[in-house]
């Protein structure tokens, strides 16, 4: 029973948002009134976040029969997620593409999709590794279309429906043969078979390949990056929202657990880490994400919708946050992960922007945004920092955000990629200001202020100043993730 | 005039024994050749000119022999006895109205300041003593004279030397007796003439005290050590750090008297030919034609040029003129305005067409003709996607079997 | 106790004046320009006083850096709020709150958006003064970005007919520049050794001990490598100087620009360039400086010619083909004497530096007036082609045009002649 109670006590988070997510199916059944039902989750959210906080005192174990971990790392995004969650849920209230009495629906799912995507990043078993990453996929495609009225919701609901049942499939037909090689499903004793016994290099590839394939969806790096600027464009603005930040950290997290642990052994030295023999995936993913970056800013540059432009610079992003996925060391992820929760703020900041002007206009053309900086320039201001942060200027959190990356490659000495990763930034200034332009240099067609409710300026407050402190005072993060790196724990 | 010698002087050093030689003999020559021609000229004003060019030639002379404090000095003096008989010409030709010199004669009571003054003058220029000519000429020859002595083979430089000055007293004092002795030649002009106001007569009286040696030397016979710009007072060493060439020899004593020779073997035959008139010019022309006509003709020098200058010279400048203005002028330099013209605006245009719009904002364009490319692979379609996902992991596959 | 509290910490009192003035800024009312403008003529007032303070009390006899502030920022990245001056920096201190206090008078013709633009006047300002006084390499460059955005702001918001494609193309040409730069300061912190980016200490010998390095079995030797990451330090510096082939964006932001901005951007920003060259290439690498100085003085003389043929083609060039325009040729002047600059500096002794210094303090001045002068010009005429002047404008503005179109002229007696001369008699003496 000891063992029993303790184990729930380490699931607490999930288990915590699972029943949320029955009171809100409950509240709304009692009350229909949509402000309840939204009060009910954030209140959950809080209260899972504060028990992710509070098990955070317990030693890193596994639990459940070893299918799942209790470490920092997997807490971290745990608490990035419900974070994430809880913005999403912020947005959402009153969007125009979230109706009232379909409020709880939404609600439901999101909360359904952060309960797969925290069993997700615990997840050391390729069995309770692929049953989340389904839970997090499904309901993501049912999200996806959620306005059920818009055919562009309804193209990108079954365009990411099909795309990820392929990637999913490829990626279990990868996962199966990984057991056919090794007849394990725990993803250390996987690594320990891989280091002792040589594999057939191409086999071993084929594996990472078609694993990638699955893994790459969730990040949306090239080539599986096809489906997102469709399914970003379609889904309602706080899902698009929800997707380019929360689904895809999650998949990093066990890209990286994944990979590091799987493909990889420690190298001797502390914090750095070499591929298997033969298996160079470093390098291959070293390509991928310079194509990542080019191709998503490359796309960007011709981009008229402000939904759509985010999607590819969200792909842009992706390539960079890779960067630190391919150098093997301690330092490269902890940019990544200093990236997401910086990339967090600014992405999320930059489609919340979108969404609010979207609330008025119905669209998220690029020239709504015109002459936004004489009328409301309050909300443009906030738009610039996103955008500036996201181009990676300083003072903004974005640019800190790269200089780790940046350093990361610079240690490792690999030149070549962070050429083409400056060469990016420099690419996507030119849309970003496009924005910024709109806002600012064109003078507005009317002068009415675009009105936001108290809620929604106080969500934009709480995502600007982030943006703002963690690029001039970003010590104590740094030092929390540094120390949420501990995600390979010795049984 | 004195910009030449004083040029010499500073850059004495500099020079070369070969190139001082070349200058002692440029201006032997100098001294002799100008001496020569005045000797014949009956304007008052040339034959100062000429006499000044012959003094130059002194100068010149005696740096180039290595007495460069004798020829800065004998600059000095010279300056001031030659500016008082300008001035004493002036002041003549001021009461007559003429420069010719054979409408003159008798004004020495008419005119008994400006006479006196000019005759001072006149000693210091011819080298007698108590005159400041007398020292520095007498300087400069002393140390051709010993160059000479130790030189044989330059004895030509004393020679002109001492030859020339015989002729300055001769010309000078043919001078004083043409204009201020003798009978009027033309009494109109005579009876108009009177002494020239103090104004005038102030200058001269200063600039005569000013050739009397006593003013340079200290002693009234100016046979004394150098006082005022001599060794003694070092003011030439101090202007010249150099290893002196002079030499203080005996040569002194000859030159002395030697120079006291000639200067009085001229005075004596002008005083012959043109106050005693025991000789007659007229006569000695007259055999000598040959070379009076030269002498008066300046050694044909003037015909020379002008020969040189109507036939040749005139043309050649005519076409050098033409040279200049087309060529010169209007191609070269004139030439670089249009050139300079075509090139800022070739650069104007190149910095707009090639560097900016080609080269900068070709690069800007060329990024955003493939972000327009590349967008066409997003084509809508899920089959398309499935593809380039699916063909990229085959793709990668069969890349590495064949690496 | 106040008076000591603000000498103890000069610089940072200098750099942070224009952020407090911002902070008064943003309280007041939108509907009282007046109060706008002469609260940030009073704030950039009070950094030039501080900066004549600094002047003031700055021991010439003493080499060095004084005035030193150093606190840590991120301990675990080695950075520090670390400033300081010394001569070189003091120049362009005082210039900058010169020119900044001045401007703000030229601003009182912005009519729209009063605000906004005192605002992003006071940013620049602080940005450039935080560039001049940077001894931490971090530091440097967080200034050195910071002034981009607020100048892409004024370019852009108030500026001429094509002020966004101006400004754009600032802004992507510089940021492409100092992203080059970042790649050099990242290396320069990981081979160093311990890790840092204090100018200083990275300055002393031994401290940077830069590794061969092989990209795709591509050998570089240390030298080599060193050799890429000055030209890599060098283009981020040569596009604000600007050098040519780099200077494309200078004339453009020039035109457009409203004229105080102008100003700035020829009084000041310029500098900054060759203030990078000389507070970092020059003392961090200057063995790679030196192998580059020979290139470094052609690329002087390719700007000088150049420069002048181009401003020159301004009278030649008909409008439509880009000339016929009084701020493009002060613009393309500008890049003249910035080749100066250059050339002092490639010679490489004390004398070519003190004639660079120099003459960037004097073409700051000068050019700023002119740039100016064509604003009061433009103001009154409402055009710049310069045929269509003819004699109205000495009626205008007789005497200033004279002296200053002068001063430009390296001529005796003005100030751009001894700095002129300076960089070329060293040049003499170097060849």
């Amino acid at each position: 029973m000891e063992s029993l109670s303790l184990n729930l006590a380490l699931y607490s988070p999930e288990i915590i948002l699972s029943i949320t997510l029955g009171f809100v199916l409950i509240v709304h059944m009692i009350s229909k009134s949509n402000l309840f039902t939204f009060l009910t989750a954030l209140v959950g959210l809080v209260s899972a976040g504060g028990a992710s906080i509070a098990i955070q005192s317990f030693a890193p174990q596994f639990f459940f029969a070893g299918q799942l971990s209790h470490d920092p790392f997997s807490l971290f995004f745990k608490l990035f997620f419900i974070t994430a969650t809880f913005f999403t849920f912020l947005f959402s209230y009153r969007s125009y593409e979230i109706d009232e009495e379909r409020g709880a629906e939404f609600y439901l799912m999101t909360l359904a999709v952060t309960v797969g995507m925290c069993t997700l990043v615990s997840s050391i078993n390729l069995l309770s590794l692929y049953l989340s990453l389904e839970l997090v996929s499904i309901v993501s495609y049912a999200l996806a279309g959620f306005r059920k009225e818009h055919p562009a919701s309804n193209e990108a609901a079954i365009k990411y429906l099909l795309y990820g049942a392929f990637a999913s499939g490829t990626m279990l037909w990868g996962l199966s043969l990984l057991y056919g090689f090794t007849g394990s499903l725990n993803i250390y004793s996987i690594n320990a078979t891989l280091s002792t016994n040589s594999l057939n290099p191409l086999a071993l590839y084929s594996v990472v390949l078609m694993v990638l394939f699955g893994f790459g969806f969730k990040i949306s790096s090239v080539p599986f990056h096809m489906w997102a600027p469709d399914v970003y464009h379609g889904a309602p603005t706080p899902t698009a929202a929800f997707f380019t930040v929360a689904p895809k950290a999650a998949g990093f997290a066990i890209f990286i657990r994944f990979f590091y642990t799987v493909f990889g052994n420690n190298s001797g030295l502390p914090d750095q880490w070499i591929t298997l023999p033969h298996v160079d995936w470093a390098f291959l993913m070293s390509i991928l994400s310079a194509i990542t970056m080019t191709l998503g800013n490359l796309c960007a540059l011709w981009q008229k919708n402000a939904k759509r432009m985010l999607a590819y610079s969200s792909i842009a992003h992706a390539g960079y946050m890779l960067m630190g996925f391919i150098v093997l060391s301690k330092e490269g992820l902890t940019s990544i992960l200093f990236y997401l929760v910086v990339y967090f703020f600014m992405n999320f900041g930059a489609f919340f922007v979108v969404g609010l002007l979207a609330n008025k206009t119905k669209d998220e053309e690029i020239s709504s945004f015109k002459g936004l900086g004489w009328t409301s320039p309050w909300v443009a201001f906030s738009m610039a920092v996103f955008l500036f942060s996201l181009t990676g200027i300083p003072p903004f959190a974005g640019f800190i955000g790269k200089v780790y990356l940046f350093s990361a490659l610079v240690q490792k000495e690999i030149y070549w990629l962070l050429v083409v990763a400056i060469l990016n930034t420099v690419i996507s200034l030119y849309y970003y200001t496009y924005i910024v332009r709109e806002m600012f240099l064109e003078r507005p067609t009317s002068d009415k202020p675009l009105l936001i409710s108290p809620l929604h300026t106080f969500t934009l407050i709480l995502l600007v100043i982030p943006t703002f402190v963690l690029g001039l005072s970003w010590e104590p993060l740094f030092k929390y993730i540094s120390n949420s790196l501990q995600f390979i724990v010795t049984p | 005039m004195a910009a030449g010698v004083y040029l010499v002087t500073r850059m004495f050093p500099f020079f070369s024994p070969d190139a001082l030689t070349v200058i002692a003999y440029t201006g032997a020559f100098t001294a002799i050749f100008a001496a020569t021609m005045a000797v014949t000229h009956n304007d008052i004003k040339k034959v100062l000119a000429y006499s000044t060019i012959s003094q130059l030639g002194y100068m010149m002379m005696g740096l180039g022999v290595g007495a460069y404090v004798a020829g800065f000095f004998h600059l000095v003096t010279h300056a001031a006895f030659k500016a008082c008989l300008f001035l004493c010409s002036g002041s003549v030709i001021h009461a007559l109205h003429t420069q010719d010199m054979r409408e003159m004669g008798g004004l020495r009571k008419k005119m008994p300041v400006t006479f006196a003054t000019m005759l001072i003058a006149t000693l210091a220029l011819s080298g007698i003593p108590f005159f400041s000519g007398f020292v520095s000429k007498d300087m400069i020859l002393a140390e051709t004279l010993s160059l000479a002595m130790k030189n044989p083979s330059h004895f030509l430089i004393p020679l002109f030397g001492f030859v020339g000055a015989g002729l300055t007293a001769f010309y000078m004092f043919r001078l004083i007796f043409m204009t201020f002795y003798g009978t009027p030649k033309d009494v109109k002009k005579f009876d108009h003439a009177h002494e020239s106001p103090w104004v005038m007569t102030l200058p001269l009286i200063v600039l005569s005290l000013c050739s009397l040696a006593i003013f340079f030397t200290g002693s009234p016979l100016g046979l004394g050590e150098l006082e005022l710009f001599g060794e003694k007072s070092q003011w030439f060493k101090h202007l010249l750090e150099t290893n002196s060439l002079e030499t203080h020899s005996s040569a002194h004593t000859y030159a002395l008297f030697l120079s006291l020779a000639v200067a009085g073997l001229g005075i004596f035959f002008a005083t012959l030919i043109y106050y005693k008139q025991t000789l007659s010019a007229e006569k000695i022309s007259e055999k000598f034609s040959s070379i009076y006509k030269t002498l008066t003709h300046l050694y044909w020098v003037d015909e020379l040029y002008e020969w040189a200058v109507i036939n040749n010279l005139l043309r050649l400048n005519n076409f050098l003129a033409n040279f200049d203005n087309r060529v010169i002028d209007q191609v070269l330099v004139d030439g670089w305005a249009p050139i300079t013209v075509k090139t800022s605006r070739g650069s104007g245009d190149f910095d707009n067409r090639v560097i900016d719009q080609t080269l900068v904002d070709g690069t800007g364009k060329v990024v955003q003709a493939s972000g327009r490319e590349v967008r066409k692979i997003q084509t809508g379609k899920i089959q398309q996607y499935l593809l380039i996902g699916l063909g990229a992991v085959c793709g990668i596959l069969i890349l590495l079997i064949f690496l | 106790m106040l008076f000591n509290f603000i000498t103890d910490h000069l610089l940072t009192w200098i750099v942070f004046l224009p952020i407090l003035g911002m902070g008064a800024i943003l309280f007041l009312p939108k509907d009282k320009p007046n109060l706008i403008r002469w609260t940030s003529a009073f704030f950039t007032f009070l950094s030039f006083l501080v900066s004549l303070q600094l002047c003031w009390s700055f021991n010439r006899a003493e080499a060095g850096l004084q005035f030193v502030e150093k606190m840590a920022w991120i301990p675990t990245f080695n950075i520090h709020y670390y400033v300081g001056c010394d001569g070189l920096s003091i120049t362009m201190i005082l210039l900058t709150t010169l020119l900044s206090f001045l401007c703000i008078f030229a601003s009182w013709g912005i009519k729209e958006g009063v605000k906004g633009y005192f605002l992003m006047f006071l940013l620049l300002e602080a940005g450039m003064l935080g560039v001049f006084v940077s001894l931490d390499f971090f530091l440097f460059y967080i200034f050195w970005e910071l002034m981009l955005l607020p100048m892409y702001f004024l370019i852009g918001i108030w500026g001429g007919p094509k002020k966004e494609y101006a400004a754009i193309k600032f802004f992507l040409y510089t940021l492409f520049g100092s992203v080059l730069m970042l790649i050099v300061m990242l290396s320069f912190y990981f081979y160093s050794e311990p890790h840092t980016f204090d100018l200083i200490e990275l300055a002393k010998p031994g401290i940077l001990k830069v590794k061969d390095l092989n990209i795709f079995g591509i050998a570089l030797s240390v030298v080599d490598f060193k050799k890429v990451l000055f030209i890599l330090l060098f283009i981020g510096f040569a596009i604000k100087v600007p050098v040519f082939p780099f200077h494309t964006w200078l004339p453009l932001a020039h035109v457009e620009a409203p004229t105080p901005i102008s100003v700035i951007l020829a009084g000041v920003l310029l500098k900054m360039g060759a203030y990078g060259l000389l507070r970092i290439s020059f003392p961090i690498l200057p063995q790679e400086t030196y192998w580059f100085s020979y290139a470094l003085a052609i690329l002087g003389l390719i700007n000088i010619i150049y420069g002048a043929f181009c401003a020159m083609a301004q009278l030649t060039l008909p409008q439509e083909k880009g000339g016929n325009d009084w701020k493009k040729l002060i613009a393309y002047s500008s890049i003249n004497h910035m080749g100066y600059v250059l050339l002092g500096m490639a010679v490489f002794t004390t004398e070519g530096i003190n004639g660079a210094v120099f003459q960037m303090f004097n073409h700051g001045l000068t050019t700023a007036m002119l740039f100016l002068l064509v604003g009061v010009v433009y103001d009154r005429v409402h055009h710049r082609r310069l045929d269509g002047f003819g004699r109205e404008l000495f009626t205008l503005v007789p005497l200033s045009v004279l002296i200053l179109l002068f001063g430009v002229y390296p001529m005796p007696v003005l100030n751009l002649m001894k700095a002129s001369l300076d960089s070329l008699l060293t040049l003499l003496q170097a060849s």
